[in-house]
């Protein structure tokens, strides 16, 4: 059985001529970058010189955020009611789990708005400039990618 | 209660105002009706929330958020509050965060510790397409930051113009 290849980065590359290629970043090598072209599905050399920006495309998943935010939000909420116990308020009685489902409620609401705002800020898309960077510079942000690409170690 | 009539007046005036400049400048408004719930004082006992409210599109980022929420005081009917607010929030994509201000109109009960003030609103929400999910703290100007509720509510979205 063969382990799954883990997809690269989803890249767009602004070019210093002005053209533009987007697609997933395949392999890093000492002085270029091989891009599957999004579009034409064909391999894409880019040489070094030629790049003027590279912006990373994150995936935003907005619905995981928000999912997991009334996990977390919903069940400290309902755990922070049931643990205050049980309220009298005559001619209403609040019991523990009545609580904790009001809490719950708040709470989840609360959850899901923070993990939608985390999610679109991890999600945010980044973008490194290349013009005026020096050599090592350069080396550093090619070091960066090549954890990015499909092909981790390629020459 | 002079005071608080002066102060729904002024509001309504403000509002009415408001509303009338957006509609001759055929801005974007859309109204929503929600259900939540909002702590007491002591974070014990829970006050159910039911509201109306409206969104006032001042351009593309900044809106102007009028509601009326009634509140209840442990679902029992001789404790509760109805409040008018204004809002002032700023909006990205399906972001806002803003704050306003929550004047209590009528309340049938000064027992529970909150009721009848005059509170800051500061809140933070979400709205994908007519769903609209809001977190809010409240603290009483008399008490700034001493007494604070915090609540949260559900609503759904009516558009008045097209969005």
């Amino acid at each position: 059985m063969f382990a799954r290849e883990k997809k690269g980065a989803d890249l767009i590359i602004q070019k210093i001529d002005g053209t533009e290629v987007r697609g997933e970043l395949i392999a890093v090598k000492q002085n270029s970058l091989l891009l599957l072209d999004r579009f034409s599905g064909a391999d894409v050399t880019i040489d070094i010189e030629g790049i003027g920006t590279i912006k990373i495309v994150k995936k935003t998943n907005l619905l995981a955020g928000a999912g997991l935010g009334l996990i977390i939000g919903g069940g400290i909420g309902g755990l922070v009611g049931f643990a205050g116990g049980d309220v009298e308020s005559p001619p209403f009685y609040f019991t523990a789990a009545d609580m904790a489902a009001f809490w719950a409620f708040i709470a989840g609401i609360e959850g899901v708005i923070i993990g939608v705002i985390v999610s679109a800020l991890k999600g945010k898309d980044k973008t490194i400039p290349f013009i005026g960077k020096s050599d090592s510079e350069i080396q550093e942000i090619f070091e960066k990618l090549r954890k990015k690409a499909r092909v981790k170690n390629a020459q | 209660m002079k005071k608080v009539f002066l102060n729904l007046l002024l509001i309504g005036l403000l509002l009415g105002g408001v509303f009338q400049q957006a509609q001759a400048q055929d801005k974007k408004q859309d109204v929503n009706l929600n259900v939540g719930g909002l702590t007491n004082q002591s974070f014990t006992g829970p006050i159910f929330t039911l509201g109306a409210g409206a969104d006032i599109h001042l351009g593309k980022h900044v809106m102007i958020s009028p509601e009326f929420q009634l509140w209840s005081s442990e679902l029992r009917l001789d404790i509760l509050q109805l409040n008018l607010g204004a809002a002032l929030n700023f909006r990205l994509k399906i972001f806002f965060v803003g704050g306003g201000v929550n004047i209590p109109i009528i309340h049938t009960s000064t027992k529970t510790d909150v009721f009848g003030l005059i509170s800051a609103k500061i809140n933070v929400g979400l709205r994908i397409n007519r769903i609209k999910l809001t977190a809010y703290l409240l603290t009483p100007f008399e008490d700034f930051f001493e007494c604070i509720q915090v609540g949260a509510n559900i609503g759904i979205v009516f558009y008045l113009k097209s969005p």
